[in-house]
């Protein structure tokens, strides 16, 4: 472990989980995406492990395996609830776990944001989070009527034709995030926990800028520790750049995980789950399959490379849900890498170590 | 009483007396309950979903600022959350905007026909395009997607207008009784406080 901090964890809920064949397991609930049971149902076993937050996926539009609009498919599950209502419903349900929704920046105001986090946080006790989602997907403007950006893709984020687009996109989302702050330190409602943790997943240098100016956790992606340490080195400089220095920002490594005790069969599920959508699985990210110690040790790995936590997304749900919550919690205990359970009543940003302060 | 009795509760002394406060209006015998104050309504409902069973629950929108497709994701995954019970009220009605915010959020409504989830074999949606939707008018000028299936009611309760009865905390459950006659489509309590709360929470055990 090379004395590092046993780390924080999280795990990420969408559908049925984040493999685009999931829903077609024997022991998928694709029926049930649009209850509030279902959703319970995950966020506890989640707490029943000791996990110190959840985040609920979401966006202005039909989901699509596009980044660039919809895709027409068919095969795949389509149609979500809005999460902040989702988080609002499993908030009473739980006592412990921090509850993190996205909610879009691109489409909304400041204001409304602010109020229906500050009363997520109200009703979870201080366990509220937010993960702002910046979109320039034209479907998602005409859902509004608004100006469309020039359409781009993950692929072209550090490409110069690209950068200005880019970077007003994400100026503008920190310009957002520093509103609602606002509004939740003088709005008249504010949080129970004065700032919820804000949440972004960055893939490129412009938003690694943006979660140094305005967040307290970024989600980074990245297929090799090697990787993760020149990530780790960007972010870090753009902390300081912005003033940051001396303030917490979280850095996670952000993956996909298939977990079994036999990691022959992790992998095997992954296949047939490959053969069932027709086409191997690959996405932003790392996509793991193996056995609770092979995750253990690359989370180890990712560690020392400079991570401080992992927000986990199950490849399917429940089970790969259940796996970490029971598999991987207890070979990190075996380690002495595993931290302690929250305690009831305690808020998020405390469980995160986050109380010295939100960046203005 | 043929008009539905409603209670508009006030966000003052936190989220847990609110929900407690709900699930008393519900007890009481309220068909419907919304809230007044700070939160955001949206928000605090999904939770009073959990914490009640049978309350319709009422979100009051804002007509000048409401976005049809955000406002109908939300209406729909209310009513899913709640087992078919969102409802919901207009604030600033008649204006032109709060017409074609009515009519766009209904277009939005309409856009699934209901039975595209079929998830057997390897076909989730039954068809490319569900949620498919396009209203024009000088007030919105959106197509696309819908993101949100219906749900149970497809279309949540939009409560007309309301006879709206003020509630203090110096007033008792029989004098407000007596002033429930008014026109409307439905009567809501409307207490200045968490005492004039409970006060009005005695009204409908008067009613015959």
């Amino acid at each position: 472990m090379g004395g590092a901090a046993a780390p924080y964890l999280a795990v990420a809920l969408d559908g049925t989980g984040w493999h685009p064949a999931a829903w077609r397991l024997p022991d998928a609930r694709p029926r049930e995406l649009l209850g509030a049971g279902y959703w319970i149902g995950l966020v506890r076993e989640a707490e029943a492990g000791g996990l110190d937050f959840v985040t609920i996926e979401d966006s202005m539009g039909l989901q699509t395996s596009r980044y660039e609009g919809p895709d027409g498919r068919v095969d795949q599950v389509r149609g979500r609830l809005d999460a902040v209502l989702v988080a609002a419903r499993v908030a009473p349900a739980t006592r412990r776990i921090g509850l993190v929704p996205t909610a879009t920046v691109t489409h909304t105001e400041p204001l409304h944001v602010a109020r229906s986090l500050a009363t997520l946080d109200h009703l979870a006790g201080g366990r509220g989070g937010w993960r702002p989602q910046a979109s320039n997907r034209a479907d998602e403007a005409k859902h509004f009527g608004h100006r469309t950006l020039p359409v781009f893709t993950i692929a072209q984020f550090d490409d110069p034709d690209v950068a200005p687009v880019f970077a007003a996109l994400f100026d503008e989302a920190a310009e957002f995030v520093a509103a609602v702050r606002h509004h939740w330190r003088a709005g008249p409602l504010p949080p129970v926990q004065d700032q919820p943790p804000v949440m972004v997943l960055a893939h490129a240098t412009v938003p690694y800028r943006l979660a140094a100016r305005a967040a307290d956790v970024v989600w980074v992606t990245a297929f090799d520790a090697a990787r993760v340490r020149e990530i780790v080195g960007e972010v870090r400089a753009e902390q300081r750049a912005a003033g940051r220095a001396g303030e917490p920002l979280h850095i996670y490594g952000d993956l996909v995980v298939f977990l079994d005790a036999d990691p022959a069969a992790a992998k095997a599920r992954k296949d047939r789950l490959d053969e069932l959508a027709g086409e191997v699985f690959a996405t932003d990210t790392l996509v793991f399959a193996g056995s609770p110690a092979e995750l253990a040790d690359l989370m180890a790995d990712w560690q020392e490379a400079g991570v401080t936590g992992f927000r986990l997304r199950p490849g399917a749900l429940p089970h790969d849900l259940t796996a970490v919550t029971r598999l991987l919690t207890a070979e990190l205990r075996r380690r002495g890498a595993l931290r302690e359970p929250a305690g009831p009543d305690g808020s998020l940003r405390v469980r995160l170590g986050l109380a010295a302060g939100a960046p203005r | 009483m043929s008009a539905p009795l409603g209670i508009r509760l006030p966000w003052s002394t936190g989220a847990a007396a609110w929900l407690e406060d709900a699930r008393a209006a519900e007890e009481a015998g309220f068909a419907f309950v919304a809230v007044t104050g700070d939160p955001d309504p949206f928000t605090l409902l999904a939770a009073a979903a959990g914490a009640t069973r049978r309350i319709r629950l009422v979100a009051a929108v804002p007509s000048d600022v409401a976005e049809p497709y955000e406002l109908a994701r939300r209406l729909a995954s209310l009513d899913h959350l709640s087992g078919g019970r969102a409802g919901w009220l207009l604030s600033g009605a008649g204006t032109a905007r709060a017409r074609s915010l009515v009519a766009a959020t209904g277009t939005l409504l309409e856009s699934w026909r209901g039975d595209e989830i079929v998830a057997s074999g390897g076909t989730f949606v039954s068809r490319p395009d569900p949620g498919r939707f396009q209203y024009r008018d000088p007030q919105f000028d959106i197509a696309g997607l819908f993101s949100t299936p219906p749900g149970p009611q497809r279309h949540p309760v939009l409560l007309g207008r309301l006879h709206a009865v003020a509630v203090t905390a110096a007033d008792d459950p029989a004098g407000i009784a007596a002033r429930l006659g008014g026109p409307g489509d439905g009567v809501l309590l409307d207490p200045d406080g968490p005492v004039a709360a409970q006060v009005a929470l005695g009204v409908p055990a008067l009613l015959p």
